[in-house]
This record gives C-alpha cells, sequence and structure tokens, in this order.
C-alpha cells in the first residue's frame, strides 16, 4: 500500500500516537541561494522544490518535487562526533549510529549505509560507487546506493555528497524510485549539490 | 513500531480527513486538460484489484472472513466491468502475468502505490506541495492544488503486455470490526473528543494514460460506502470509487 | 485463509525474498529429512533477507525463514531444530487456534500484519501475532525433537539454538552497557523466548532421544549456505550491533579463523573507530592477509585502520596493494586518492 518518506515516518512515529504528520510544505523558488539545515550551507536550486517545514533532526532538512516517498532530498549540515544522521526513534530495540569522532571520507558511506539499513529496517541496502567530488569548495565523496524496503515491490536508488569539517558531517542525499523518477530527478538534486557553498 | 505506528498515524489522518471535510473525497481529481479520445475502443486494464475486508473480529480470523475478502474481489469486479460498459468502454482484468512482462507489472505496480500515497497525502490530505499549486478555475476560489504526478513515459511497456490505452488501479480496505475502530477512535478521541462510527472504510482508485505514464484521474474515499461483502453493496462502493471518472459524454466527470 | 493467501501474494514480489535455488533447495532438503518428501513438499518455503532471528508458519502452508535465523543456527541439526518446530506449530494447528483466540488485545496488531503492509516489520514488532502459549511452544519443541532424533541428527543441537540467542543477548546488553534482555519476553525474539526453563527442558529430552549423538551436519550446512553466509555476516555487521557481531563471528569461528572470519572482525572494530579499535583491527587484518586467498577488501581495511593510526606510508601501500588485487573495485577513484596516487 502506501508509504511516507522514511524521515516524514520517523516525525510521524514522534508525534504519534497524537497527531498524524502533516506538516506543511513551504516553496523553495528556483535561481536564489537559499541557507538549509540552519546553517551556513548555501544552495541554489535550478527549479522550484518544496521544503518540509519541520526538521527530522536538529540539523537537517527534508525538500522533495512530488512527495518524499518519490523523490527525497535530504541536507545534513555540521553533524558533530556522537550524533545520529537521523532521528534515533528506536534507541532502545535499534539504536542508529553514531557519527565516529576520528571519521574520513571514506568512511561516511558505510556510516550512511549502517544508518539506512536500520533507520529502514533492510538488508536491501547495496553502495553502487563511491568517488571523490566537492561540496562548496571543499573535497567531497560522491556516492551511489540501491535499497529497497519491505512491503514493496519498488526497488529505490539514491546518489549522496558528503563532506567533514573539523570532523563535522555535511551531506545532501537524494533518493528516488529506480523506476523513471530516478534518472528524471537526479540531475536537479546534483544541480542542488554542485550549487553548494559554505 | 516503525511501519505499523505510521500506519496508524495515516489511518488517524484519514480519519482526520473525512472528519473535517468528507466532501473533498467525494469525488475524483481529474488532470487538467485531460479527456478520453473521441474515437476508437476505450481499453481500460484493471490491475488485480487490491482488496481486504475485515479479517478481523472479535472471535478472530475465521472462513467466514476468507468468504468475505473473496466474494467483495468478485462482487468489485463485475461492478467495474458494469461501470464500464455505462461509460462506453472495455475493462480487462489482469491475471497473474509471469517472466520479464511479471517483473515490469509488479515494478509499475510498486511505483503507483508510491505515486497514490503522495496523492493522497498531498492532494486530499490538507498537506498541499506549493510547486503542485495552481490557479483555481475561473469562478473558483483561491488556490486548488492539481492533479500532476507521473509514472513517466516507460509506461507504455504495459500498454504492450496489456494491449490497453489506460491502466486502472483500486485499492479497498475494509475493517468491520473491533480492529480498525480501535485505531481510529484512539486517535480521533485523544485529538478531538470525536465519536467514530464503527470500522475503517478507505479506498482509492486511479487511472494511467499508458502513453504518457500520467496519472489523469484519481480519488480516494476515507469514509466509503457500500457494503462489498454483497453485489448492491459492491456496486455502491464502485459509484462511490469512481465518481468523478470522466468519460466520453461526460468530459468533466459530473455524472 | 483467504486474508493470509492475500499477505503472502504481496510478500512474493518482495526485494526481500531470496530466490536461490540452491539455497531453497538445500533448507528445504532439511524440512524433507525431517518430514518426509509428501508433506515437504506441499510447504510453501520463502528464505527472507532480514537480518533477525524468525521463522514461523501460516495456517496455508507457507513457511517464513529468515537469513537472520541462518546465520544463527551453527549446523545442519540446529536448523532441523528450528524447522520441525516450526512444522510442529502448524501440524498441530496451533496458528490456526491462535487467529480464533485473538483477543482485542492484539487484534489491531495482528491486523496491521494481515494488511501485508509491512509483514514482517509487523510480525518483528509486534510479537503478539505469533505468540503461542507456552504449552504449545513446549508441543512444538517436543515434536521438533522428536523429529530430530527420527531422522538421525543429535537431538542436543536443540537447546543450543536457544543457550546461543541467549548468549548474544548478553553480548548485545554488554556492548551497549544495558541490561540483557534474554529473560523478558518481548521484543524480536518475543515470538519464541530463549528461557532457560525451554534449555532445561529441551535438554531432558534430548537425554531421552538423543537421536544419532555427534551428527550435526556441520559440514553439510557450511556447504549449503555456500556464498550466501558472507553476505549474512556483512549484514549483521552493518546493523549497529557490536556485541552481538562479535559474539557470532566467535561463534562462526569455532573451528577456526578463516582469511573472511578475521577481516570481517578487522570492519567490525574499525567501524566502531576508537584508537584501541583500530589497533585490534589492524592486528585482525594482518592474520587475515597472511592466510591463503585472503579477500582484497583485508588490505583496504588495513590500509584505511593504518591511515588513521597515522602510519601514513603503510597505510597508502595496503590501499595501493587493496587496487592492484580489486582493480574493478566500485570504489577504486577515492581509494586511488586515500594512497596519494592518481594513476
Amino acid at each position: 500500500m502506501m508509504r511516507m518518506g522514511k524521515l516524514m515516518l520517523a516525525a510521524g512515529l514522534a508525534a504519534m500516537p497524537t497527531a498524524p504528520a502533516l506538516a506543511g510544505w513551504k516553496l523553495v523558488s528556483h535561481g536564489a541561494e537559499v541557507k538549509v539545515a540552519k546553517s551556513a550551507l548555501g544552495v541554489t536550486p535550478s527549479e522550484d522544490w518544496n521544503r518540509w517545514s519541520t526538521r527530522p533532526i536538529a540539523k537537517g532538512e527534508v525538500w522533495t518535487l512530488d512527495g518524499a516517498g518519490l523523490n527525497e532530498l535530504y541536507f545534513v549540515s555540521g553533524l558533530a562526533a556522537g550524533e545520529t544522521l537521523f532521528k534515533d526513534a528506536r534507541k532502545k530495540d535499534a539504536p542508529l549510529p553514531k557519527l565516529p569522532a576520528n571519521a574520513q571520507l571514506t568512511d561516511i558511506p558505510d556510516f550512511f549505509e549502517s544508518s539506512e539499513r536500520v533507520g529502514l529496517n533492510t538488508s536491501a541496502f547495496e553502495l553502487i560507487g563511491s568517488e571523490p567530488a566537492k561540496l562548496g569548495g571543499r573535497s567531497a565523496i560522491r556516492f551511489t546506493y540501491r535499497y529497497a524496503v519491505e512491503g514493496s515491490a519498488l526497488q529505490r536508488k539514491g546518489v549522496a555528497t558528503a563532506t567533514l569539517e573539523n570532523g563535522q558531517l555535511t551531506l545532501i542525499a537524494f533518493a528516488a524510485p529506480e523506476t523513471f523518477i530516478f534518472n528524471r530527478d537526479a540531475p536537479k538534486a546534483l544541480a542542488v549539490m554542485n550549487s553548494a557553498r559554505f | 513500531m516503525l511501519k505499523t505506528a505510521w500506519k496508524s498515524a495515516l489511518l488517524g489522518a484519514a480519519a482526520v480527513a473525512c472528519a473535517i471535510s468528507a466532501p473533498v473525497a467525494a469525488k475524483g481529481v481529474t488532470r487538467e486538460d485531460f479527456s478520453f479520445p473521441v474515437d476508437g475502443k476505450l481499453r481500460i486494464a484493471v490491475f488485480r484489484p487490491d482488496v481486504q475486508v475485515g479479517s478481523l473480529r472479535v472471535g478472530g480470523l475465521d472462513e467466514a472472513n476468507a468468504e468475505w475478502t473473496e466474494s467483495a474481489r468478485t462482487n468489485i469486479q463485475l461492478a467495474m466491468e458494469n461501470a464500464a460498459s455505462e461509460r462506453g468502454a472495455s475493462m480487462t482484468f489482469l491475471g497473474d502475468v509471469g517472466g520479464a512482462d511479471g517483473e515490469a507489472l509488479a515494478a509499475y505496480r510498486g511505483l503507483f502505490q508510491a505515486v497514490s500515497a503522495e496523492i493522497v497525502q498531498h492532494q486530499f490530505l490538507f498537506d498541499p506541495l506549493p510547486t503542485k499549486t495552481i490557479p483555481a478555475m475561473p469562478g473558483g476560489k483561491g488556490k486548488h492544488p492539481g492533479l500532476d504526478w507521473t509514472l513517466g513515459p516507460g509506461a507504455a511497456r504495459l500498454r504492450d503486455v496489456t494491449h490497453a490505452d489506460y491502466a486502472m488501479f483500486v485499492f479497498t480496505h475494509d475493517s468491520y470490526g473491533d480492529a480498525g475502530r480501535k485505531v481510529a477512535q484512539v486517535v480521533m478521541a485523544g485529538l478531538f473528543g470525536v465519536y467514530v462510527p464503527a470500522g475503517v472504510h478507505i479506498g482509492y482508485a486511479g487511472l494511467v494514460d499508458l502513453r504518457s505514464g500520467n496519472i489523469v484521474w484519481f480519488n480516494t474515499n476515507f469514509a466509503i460506502g457500500g457494503d462489498v461483502r454483497e453485489p448492491d453493496g459492491a456496486t455502491k462502493r464502485v459509484r462511490e470509487l469512481l465518481s468523478g471518472l470522466p468519460s466520453r459524454d461526460d468530459p468533466e466527470g459530473k455524472k | 485463509m483467504m486474508s493470509v493467501d492475500e499477505a503472502e501474494r504481496k510478500f512474493r514480489d518482495s526485494p526481500l525474498i531470496i530466490r536461490d535455488p540452491a539455497l531453497n533447495g538445500y533448507v528445504r532438503s532439511v524440512l524433507c529429512k525431517l518430514e518426509g518428501p509428501a508433506k515437504c513438499a506441499a510447504v510453501r518455503l520463502y528464505l527472507v533477507r532480514t537480518p533477525d532471528f524468525n521463522a514461523n508458519m501460516a495456517p496455508n502452508g507457507a513457511m517464513q525463514v529468515w537469513s537472520g535465523l541462518l546465520l544463527r543456527t551453527r549446523n545442519e541439526a540446529q536448523l532441523a531444530a528450528v524447522l520441525g518446530h516450526e512444522y510442529a506449530h502448524y501440524e498441530k494447528r496451533h496458528t490456526l487456534a491462535l487467529y480464533r483466540e485473538l483477543k482485542s488485545k492484539s487484534a489491531s496488531a495482528a491486523w496491521l500484519a494481515m494488511t501485508g503492509v509491512g509483514l514482517i516489520a509487523a510480525i518483528a514488532m509486534e510479537s503478539d501475532f505469533f505468540r503461542y502459549s507456552r504449552e504449545m511452544e513446549r508441543e512444538a519443541d517436543l515434536a521438533g525433537v522428536e523429529a530430530m532424533a527420527t531422522a538421525g541428527y543429535d537431538t542436543r543441537e536443540a537447546a543450543r539454538v536457544w543457550e546461543q540467542l541467549r548468549e548474544e543477548m548478553d553480548a548485545t546488553a554488554a556492548a551497549r552497557g544495558t541490561t540483557s534482555r534474554k529473560d523478558k519476553d518481548k521484543g524480536l525474539f518475543g515470538s519464541h523466548p530463549p528461557s532457560a526453563e525451554r534449555v532445561a527442558y529441551l535438554i531432558e529430552e534430548a537425554g531421552k532421544m538423543p537421536g544419532r549423538p555427534g551428527e550435526n551436519g556441520l559440514a553439510a550446512y557450511r556447504a549449503g549456505l555456500g556464498p550466501w553466509w558472507q553476505l549474512f555476516i556483512d549484514d549483521q555487521l552493518k546493523r549497529n550491533d557490536f556485541g552481538a557481531a562479535e559474539y557470532l563471528l566467535g561463534q562462526l569461528a569455532a573451528s577456526g579463523w578463516t582469511a573472511e572470519l578475521l577481516c570481517a572482525r578487522g570492519e567490525l572494530f574499525r567501524r566502531r573507530g576508537g584508537v584501541d579499535d583500530l589497533a585490534r583491527a589492524e592486528g585482525f587484518y594482518a592474520e587475515a592477509v597472511d592466510k591463503v586467498a585472503a579477500p582484497a577488501e583485508c588490505w583496504r581495511g588495513r590500509g584505511l585502520a593504518r591511515l588513521k593510526l597515522g602510519r601514513e606510508a603503510e597505510g597508502r601501500a595496503d590501499v595501493l596493494e587493496y587496487l592492484r588485487r580489486a582493480p574493478d573495485a566500485s570504489d577504486r577513484a577515492m581509494m586511488q586518492m586515500m594512497a596519494g596516487g592518481t594513476r
């Protein structure tokens, strides 16, 4: 049946049982620089996006084009050692990994993969590849991945770019169904990543 | 808890939606400028309807409920075939398809389900996406969100497999027992102290143009009528689900 | 049982179902040894790639076995103990009785599970659904032991399954600094609590029906799991459960540390990433690369660990060795950067 983006899901969980996860979306206009994730990170999108007005974590932000289950752009800026990539909603039974203190760029795909596997409760997650990149002028790693969650026949694909400064992680990740949507929207997401400035 | 809690949240949201604004969900939404072509045969392939009928009551799951689901599936199929012929279209119900075609169907079914979730949330549940808000029709008030979702041109693959021009997806979920009532009641009582009638009766239906992959029409209803266990009830259910579906002699779906 | 069939229909298309005919054939062959060809042929078997310990059988004859279980049963006899147990629940129609007995308390959980959305999650999280009574569990356990004995397995292995689970829960708790949940009948093992009582009566029963002592089918099990072994270990390493992973690696290495297991242990420590962890990781990788046919990833791991320890030259050399051994690695460009070269 239906399912929401994982970040909304976590937020819905936090709000349960008293309120459904309907929080509202704000327009992000193309062509103008916007600061994201309450940080110095600025990006200039090449088209209009929708920004979720709820923060999935204090240092995170979610954008989408058609709904987070179809195209989800996740920003995390300044994540410090010991913090988790998503809300640690099942801390007791399935705690999320914490960003290690001495992380290097090559550790980020592993950290991301483990966070996704635990957060989405799936083993169907595969890193496809990684390469050096730039994010806001800093040395970065760009990696691609594929995953599926139980209960849906849908395969999703993702691409993320991440950089570390003083041990703090800044990451922009895009995920979408592999059928049609990923190929249509990944260039728009990459344009956002490539426009990043600190 | 992750997914089950989410599901409860969705049902809660559904209950809220139907409590505060049932009329919104009464008729489907049509993609701007869509109409069926004026000539040629209208062929609609229907994906195996996702039908579930209250498998749990106090006393548990038993053979009687299995019969409900089975008869509901038969009733709904019959009612849909009738509804289609009234509209001058033919509906073919897809059986199990194997091999590469089967995988393609499963992939698009998955994609349609993901799209449906977004349409329900952003089009029907008062959580609009600003990029999808278009100016209202002349005479309308303010803005209303437009139906603007697509499965992409690759959906033409389904056209080759089904030999149809359109694909319809149908989902109905009924729970007549304590189970559904309990979920809705907890949420509604917590939020508004509102009484919730027994059971959960939700459904959605969507029509996809297999040339473009565009979702051309979609309807959902969180307090849908008709007891699908009976042929008459299924007819009522299908009428409500397909409410607002355009046809050739009624391009705006007013009937 | 139409509703169960509907759930199964959705489940069938799940990307988490392992379709490999060899692995499916092996698990089924164990079931066939226990129950005979006719009964076994009627079972629709689904292997699910999910790293928790679980198996169940619905009243319509659909049996699920999770990959986390295959990683945790040490040998064929232990797998047989679990399969025999689940089949007994089915044959004695416990599951059907369970459906009938569900009252409003757990009805919503079961209802959610039956929608087929998140069937695995719903079962894992809301294990009320498959929570058998103590009497049913005991009955299934004893039937399982009997089937094992008849098929010629060492029945002492049945109790070992649950002892191992208890030890693993202790290990998870110790690494997290929490209290072991082995005696709580909630959580992931909720449908089959690994209680001390269960271990005790299984040991007693094995005394009465020993089967063939020493016949545990270890070699057959290793061969049957084949290449999946490594994948299941990898799934476990990425779960962020250090204690359980370290415990399981130790168990798997009971008959000796292979290069793969040493390398996996290196990964586990390297990813936790403390300074002591890195030094220990380097040691495990070093042992691994000394063995014949060590995977190229062992050099990668050691190189990255050494770079973090400030041993630049050695680290770079290891990374280059990794690239030499795995020229088509998907992280080649990134590793070339780490090695400080652009070749």
